[in-house]
């Protein structure tokens, strides 16, 4: 009797850590980080754990999690809600993981990061000006969006050792 | 034959379909005030809250010890500075008491009352998230309606006025800070006791709207809370004017200066509109 398929288990393998890294992301980019003369805000971190969604995790199940924790992210900002899973669903359809194929090298994530970012960042403009009639802060969103691009290599590298510590070794591949 | 993508699947665009457009209902009810998304949000929050603090722990571990071995860095100097500080201020308490006794001289001829009325009691709250996002600038606290806290009541750090509460949960409730975008407070000049309003634009130095004499304001004027719109008390110190290049008068707020961390919430009780007050009259059928 087979309890679990091949797939499965390769979807659950996907699914657990990356469901895992946008929830820590999400409530890290609600958090205050007070550092000496300021505090840091990481707001476009969930964006990010968005780019390199994993390819094995089921469509449908990918695109609920993304409309709840897009959800979750507006009450935790107390933004509009609804605007932050527009955000993740329109990056998701975008950068399609379904078409990428292996394991993504760290050029290939830092090309996916920034597509993320722009079509992220455009849609937040797009639905910003919608609901609050005002552009943004665009000193605030180029801060935060440099603050993500120079932590990505460090999240990119737990990434790949929390997927090769979660990988069986006899499916390692890299 | 190639086979079709996996998400290329009818469920997967039936569900994206269905997502977008739940998701654009969602965000073009924002647009009214919504009973129902107001009392959901802070049903949310009271969850989020909780579980925010406990996230937090590391990072506040973290930054308490950095923060405590600079201000342990500092506390001679400070020591020095605060000593001074002090003498001066026994100095002028002397004058304030002399003061006081005046005014209620006064009031007393004068038959009326217009003490202060930022209320004694305070509420003291942590911060447990705080967004300084592109559109909005909030704090979410750990206290909520079990505390005494309600909708309006003003927030402030050590340094001075932070924001007003706008959602109050049993457990946690939301304050909307001096410079979000829907933030507007009426203020006055401690110098020439000119009107003006407080107007968040999302910058960390929110404009002053509706100033009439450009004249009547300076760099570093002190501001505080004129009361005008009986929802915040009058006196609450907000911050110092800054006169920009181009005549825009914005305000370098005081609770900018140091990290928003533990707050206090005052649990005024604004000024009832007169068609809220029941008057006990009962008219006479026509």
């Amino acid at each position: 009797m087979t309890f679990l398929s091949p797939q499965n288990t390769s979807s659950s393998r996907y699914f657990v850590p990356a469901c895992f890294g946008l929830v820590v992301a999400t409530f890290l980019s609600v958090l205050h980080i007070n550092i000496p003369g300021g505090n840091v805000s990481l707001l476009l971190l969930p964006l990010l754990m968005v780019s390199l969604w994993p390819s094995g995790v089921n469509g449908v199940v990918s695109v609920l999690i993304l409309f709840s924790m897009g959800v979750f992210m507006d009450w935790g900002t107390n933004g509009a809600l609804g605007q932050w899973s527009i955000i993740y669903l329109t990056v998701f359809t975008i950068l399609r993981p379904d078409k990428r194929e292996g394991v993504t090298s760290f050029i290939g994530a830092l090309a996916l990061w920034f597509i993320g970012l722009a079509v992220g960042g455009l849609m937040l403009i797009v639905t910003g000006w919608l609901v609050y009639g005002v552009l943004p802060n665009f000193t605030v969103l180029f801060r935060q969006a440099l603050l993500i691009s120079i932590l990505m290599p460090l999240i990119v590298l737990i990434r790949n050792v929390t997927r090769y510590w979660m990988t069986d070794p006899s499916e390692r591949d890299y | 034959m190639p086979s079709l993508s996996r998400y290329d699947n009818s469920p997967v665009r039936m569900a994206l379909l269905a997502a977008f457009l739940v998701s654009f209902i969602l965000l073009l009810s924002q647009r009214g005030d919504s009973g129902f998304t107001k009392s959901t949000q802070s049903q949310a929050e009271d969850v989020i809250s909780p579980i925010s603090q406990i996230t937090s722990r590391p990072i506040r571990w973290v930054e308490n010890k950095v923060f405590g071995m600079q201000d342990r860095n500092r506390a001679f100097e400070d020591n020095i500075k605060l000593r001074k500080e002090l003498a001066g201020l026994r100095g002028n308490q002397a004058r304030i008491d002399l003061l006081e006794l005046k005014i209620k001289r006064y009031e007393r001829i004068l038959s009326t009352n217009i003490d202060a009325d930022i209320p004694a009691e305070k509420i003291v709250a942590r911060a447990v998230s705080e967004t300084n996002g592109p559109f909005v600038r909030s704090l979410l606290l750990n206290t909520g309606t079990s505390d005494g806290v309600s909708f309006g009541n003003p927030v402030m750090s050590a340094d001075g006025l932070v924001g007003h509460v706008i959602s109050a949960g049993k457990n946690s409730s939301r304050v909307l800070q001096l410079g979000d975008l829907n933030s507007r407070i009426p203020i006055i000049n401690k110098r020439s006791e000119a009107l003006a309003i407080l107007s968040g634009d999302n910058t960390a130095r929110p404009l002053l709207a509706f100033a009439k004499d450009v004249a009547e304001w300076e760099n570093g004027d002190v501001i505080i809370t004129s009361g005008g719109d009986g929802l915040l008390p009058m006196g609450l110190p907000v911050g110092v004017v800054v006169k920009g290049s181009s005549e825009e008068l914005r305000v370098k707020l005081h609770s900018e200066s140091t990290p928003i961390d533990w707050v206090w919430v005052s649990p005024y009780r604004s000024i009832t509109a007169p068609s809220e007050v029941s008057d006990g009259i009962t008219k006479a059928p026509l």
